[in-house]
């Protein structure tokens, strides 16, 4: 079993279980009762995992109660769901293949992982080992990473994602796993691949690698949110002198909306800024002449073919990211969001006036807003009686 | 009851279009002759057919506001959630109705029907002006358009609600507030349908449009789309709705959208005018008239006397 997983969980449950000491100790408790009630469960997910696991790290891990409050006073969540594991991306990675530093058992807390080390699976198209290093080197090149940006250093390299930041799979969420929800495996399509390929997992590992590639694994919304963890944080937006509230102003697009209310077809951040075709680690800032959103490229990007292909130039013209609150950046849209305002106001007083009087005349007829002196309401009356 | 020189003239007018008869004119003047001069005691007190008593619309026009009605409803149903997308209701109601998926269908169809509910509307009135011209019986006043007089007749009918007035003006067929709530109607069905073309045809505006403008197009449109109905569904809920349905004497509803029929009470009301037509138009109306008279002295009726001027002399 891959110990990878924990230090996923770990910067999972930092930003989510983050709370007090007595909380985790009745949840703790709460596990422990599970784990003794459920255990013979449990062993039956355990040889499931044995393949991968040599090392045997699933018999400790396999307990969903697993789990300390680590120095800087976080819970933090060890428990390995061998189920869940096994239609992962890194069922036939060892634990030790990532968890290098752990070369004792019981061990000691082990380090954050480096998703660029090499491990003991062989890439089939070469005969190099496997390691995530291409992708990172991309990514360090890209609006994102790091380094060789041909400036100075950057500042706050907190702030850069890390592997981890967006690829927080529901596998390495904690107890968020649902009834019914299986990987994307079709076992009609799988028997066909059985017919020749039938040693081992290989038809299996193989179609699972293909198609988690050609699937969307997130809906819009879920990539949107993705990303308004740094760029929906006004502070984060300050240090990084980025231009407003860009997470704000998509959700107010019918792009957002669509997505917002889980349209699959909705375009989110990538669709627009990632080069369409291209590696999404390969993001750009929009200054820089590659990215998708750079001037001379909008209107290409918009004009996907999966887009408004049939749009003409002006599309690049079109706003994305206003804020309508803004009179110097977007006076127009500001202004004419004012003139409704009153529009609305001006129209509803004006009705609601002349409903108001109306009412009061059919109601209380006699009733009268300008009261006439005594003498000339006796003559309005005889005139009346003389009609 | 003495005729304004305004209503004379129309009356007048009426009966030469009509191509009335000597003895039908006598008939006519001396109907209106006894007729009490206080109109309140008149349409406080004829017999009025709850459904309706004197034509008013044409099938045509009750089917195109059903059409219009209906899809307008149904059109800000499907509408407001993705207006107001953070609220509690958004999302549950739009699931409701099918999700984003399906009610953007269902916008876009609807729009369809109401598009085809204007220009049914404007082949209608197009087509039934050209033939009262035709016969000769065209008459500008009894149409929508506005004129300085529905300025006049809010004046005095805000007078007469704020208690100044012991009478409401002689207003025609259309009164200002049916005008005001037509066009703010076509002006909002243009908007919208205009608007829409933007969200439902990006890409060909983004072609049509000079590079300068698409930058702001799209956004002007979708404030202008969203505020639109919004103003729309107000006026609707606010104007119309206390109009036809909850006004004192109206409540539920007037049931002229589906008969076709105006009650005799609200025509000598607020449509003082077009009754006069009506008696020119409609032998058994005056008919009713006379035997209505024959037995109801309306001079003995009381009328509440209101502490104001007594109704201006008609103009003249």
């Amino acid at each position: 079993m891959n110990i990878d997983i924990n230090n996923r969980l770990h910067s999972v449950c930092r930003d989510r279980w983050r709370s007090t000491a007595p909380v985790c100790m009745i949840r703790g408790l709460l596990c422990c009762l599970l784990m003794f009630c459920g255990f013979g469960l449990f062993l039956s997910d355990a040889y499931a995992a044995a393949a991968a696991d040599e090392l045997n790290c699933v018999l400790c891990h396999k307990y969903r109660g697993l789990s300390r409050i680590d120095e800087a006073g976080d819970f933090r969540l060890y428990y390995i769901n061998k189920g869940l594991f096994n239609k992962g991306p890194h069922k036939r990675v060892q634990c030790k293949d990532c968890h290098a530093d752990i070369d004792k058992i019981p061990h000691d807390p082990a380090e954050k992982v480096d998703c660029t080390i090499q491990c003991h699976l062989t890439e089939p198209s070469g005969n190099e080992k496997f390691t995530h290093k291409p992708v990172a080197e991309v990514l360090a090149k890209s609006v994102h990473g790091t380094v060789d940006k041909g400036e100075e250093d950057v500042q706050y390299p907190e702030d850069y994602p890390y592997c981890t930041d967006c690829h927080d799979q529901p596998l390495y969420r904690p107890l968020s796993f649902f009834k019914g929800q299986a990987a994307g495996v079709s076992e009609r399509g799988l028997s066909r691949c059985k017919t020749c390929h039938q040693t081992g997992d290989f038809a299996e590992d193989f179609y699972n690698h293909v198609t988690s590639r050609l699937q969307k694994m997130r809906v819009s919304s879920e990539i949107v949110k993705l990303c308004a963890k740094c760029h929906g944080d006004e502070e984060f937006q300050e240090r990084h002198g980025l231009q407003g509230n860009v997470v704000a102003s998509y959700w107010e697009t019918f792009h957002g909306k669509a997505a917002y209310f889980g349209s699959d077809e909705a375009p989110d951040c990538i669709d627009c800024h990632v080069v369409y075709g291209e590696n999404v680690h390969s993001i750009a800032g929009r200054a820089s002449r590659a990215s998708a959103t750079h001037e001379a490229n909008v209107s290409a990007t918009c004009r996907a073919s999966e887009c408004h292909a049939d749009a003409g130039e002006q599309i690049a013209g079109y706003q994305v990211h206003t804020d309508y609150g803004d009179p110097d950046k977007y006076p127009l849209q500001y202004y004419m969001l004012k003139f409704f305002k009153y529009l609305m106001a001006g129209v509803l007083y004006f009705f609601i006036t002349i409903i108001f009087l109306e009412l009061l005349r059919r109601l209380f007829p006699d009733f009268s807003f300008i009261k006439q002196p005594e003498e000339k309401r006796q003559s309005t009356i005889s005139t009346a009686a003389k009609q | 009851m003495k005729l304004s020189e305004q209503a004379t003239e129309l009356l007048h007018d009426a009966m030469r279009r009509n191509k009335t008869s000597d003895p039908e004119r006598e008939e006519i003047e001396t109907l209106i002759e006894r007729l009490p001069d206080d109109r309140v005691l008149l349409y406080k007190n004829v017999v009025s057919n709850p459904i309706g008593d004197l034509p008013r619309y044409s099938i045509h026009i009750r089917l195109q506001h059903l059409l219009t009605f209906t899809t307008f409803l149904l059109l800000a149903f499907t509408g407001l959630p993705v207006y107001f997308i953070d609220a509690f209701w958004a999302e549950p109601f739009s699931q409701m109705l099918g999700g984003i998926d399906v009610t953007r269908v269902i916008h876009r169809t609807l729009a369809s029907i109401m598009i085809f509910s204007m220009l049914y509307h404007v082949v209608t009135i197009t087509g039934g002006t050209i033939y009262s011209i035709v016969l000769g019986k065209f008459d500008i006043r009894r149409t929508v358009i506005p004129g300085l007089k529905d300025l006049r007749d809010m004046k005095e009918d805000m007078l007469y609600f704020s208690g100044r007035r012991t009478q409401r003006p002689e207003m025609d067929k259309f009164m200002y507030k049916q005008k005001i709530h037509y066009f703010a109607a076509a002006f909002g069905n243009f908007v919208m349908i205009f608007s829409g073309s933007a969200f439902l045809f990006p890409d060909i505006w983004a072609g049509a449009l000079p590079g300068g403008w698409a930058a702001y197009f799209q956004d002007i449109m979708r404030i202008a789309h969203s505020h639109e109905a919004l103003l729309a569904l107000v006026v609707i809920a606010f104007w119309h709705w206390y109009n036809v349905h909850l006004a004192p004497g109206r409540f539920p509803m007037q049931w002229t959208f589906l008969t076709g029929k105006i009650t005799r009470e609200h025509q000598m009301e607020e449509h003082f005018l077009e009754y006069l037509r009506n008696l020119v138009e409609l032998p058994e109306e005056r008919r009713f008239l006379s035997t209505f008279l024959d037995h109801f002295d309306l001079t003995e009726q009381e009328r509440p006397v209101v502490g104001a001027d007594p109704a201006p002399v008609p103009e003249g």
